[in-house]
């Protein structure tokens, strides 16, 4: 059983909800009916204003795709092994 | 001349803060000053001078002020898609490139119904207004409390409006083979390494991301930030001495 190695962290206030990560993720990010903005696809909304979200590693490359083309560089990518963000 | 050759970003200097100046005499204190982060000039110049800010407002405003003093004229949707197709923008900014219009009620309505009044009274019959239609070029802009920002949009005779018939289905992937010369939109969605992002309703800013997105979502036309960046195409490719020359004229007649 594949473990869920990257966590997915995006900083929601500061999306311009362009829609760049739900067209080329739409698995994971989808649009709020509400306001717009993007929304991580069963992420969690913590206090900080972040949404996150643990992913498999087969789904890290579409993620990574989604985090490069974000205008604004709110979504980022951490690696729970190495502590590191990736993006 | 190629169209690479006339590509011209503003840079910060004494004579392009005048036109700045010019800009926030239209814009302060309005709505959208109020809700935007481009009210502070320390913010228009901090990015190594270079013009990294926009929303739909500031950049026509600016283009139609700096239009007046150089023959140049704002990048419109079609020379984008051009430029982006020979790698010849910034892979790591973004471009406020107009508005798309959807036939149905949404986001920003005053604005909705004021802009598609004005195309009915321009355009009559050469835009379906029951279909998305975009504007692009340059869009005059003037103080009006009536409107949600206190900032009212008119179309001017450099002002390009056309239907796209892509923007009627879904977002999808294109490849820029498949670009429409006369809209800068793909004809296509399918494959290829490209996206096109797409809503349904409202007015929505139509913006160039990175290398690779077609954007025609983001409803709030007044939030921006570093990541966008403002180009002109010239009109007649000037030197740089010709160039200095006019700003000093500009100089000395204020």
């Amino acid at each position: 059983m594949e473990t869920k190695r990257y966590k997915i962290e995006h900083d929601r206030e500061n999306c311009i909800a362009c829609g760049a990560c739900a067209v080329i993720a739409p698995e994971f990010w989808v649009m709020s009916k509400e306001d717009g903005k993007a929304d991580v696809v069963n992420g969690t909304k913590d206090d900080d204003g972040y949404e996150r979200l643990d992913i498999e590693e087969k789904d890290f490359n579409v993620n990574k795709d989604a985090a490069d083309a974000c205008p604004v560089n709110v979504i980022h990518i951490l690696d729970k092994v190495t502590k590191k963000r990736i993006i | 001349m190629n169209l690479e050759e006339k590509l011209l970003q503003v840079t910060y200097n004494d004579d392009t803060d005048s036109v700045i100046d010019q800009f926030l005499n239209i814009y302060k204190d309005t709505p959208a000053d109020l809700i935007s982060n481009l009210e502070q000039r320390n913010i228009l110049r901090i990015y190594n001078r270079k013009i990294k800010v926009s929303n739909i407002f500031f950049r026509n405003a600016f283009m139609k002020i700096y239009s007046q003093y150089f023959n140049s004229h704002p990048i419109n949707m079609r020379e984008s898609s051009i430029l982006m197709a020979d790698n010849l923008l910034d892979k790591e900014l973004n471009e406020d490139l107009g508005l798309i219009i959807y036939p149905i009620y949404g986001p920003n309505e005053g604005y909705r119904k004021d802009l598609t009044e004005q195309v009915v009274y321009y355009f009559k019959d050469r835009i379906d207004i029951n279909m998305p239609f975009v504007i692009s070029g340059l869009i005059d802009v003037d103080k009006d409390y009536n409107l949600e920002y206190g900032l009212r949009l008119f179309l001017t005779d450099l002002t390009e409006v056309y239907n796209v018939d892509s923007l009627c289905g879904s977002s999808g992937r294109f490849s820029l083979k498949y670009i429409n010369s006369k809209t800068g939109f793909p004809k296509r969605i399918g494959n290829g390494d490209k996206y096109l992002s797409l809503s349904d309703n409202g007015i929505r800013r139509v913006m160039r991301i990175k290398d690779c997105i077609i954007s025609c979502e983001n409803y709030n036309l007044v939030k921006s930030n570093e990541f966008f960046e403002i180009n002109f195409i010239q009109e007649n490719k000037v030197n740089n001495v010709v160039h200095d020359i006019h700003l000093k004229e500009i100089h000395e007649n204020h």
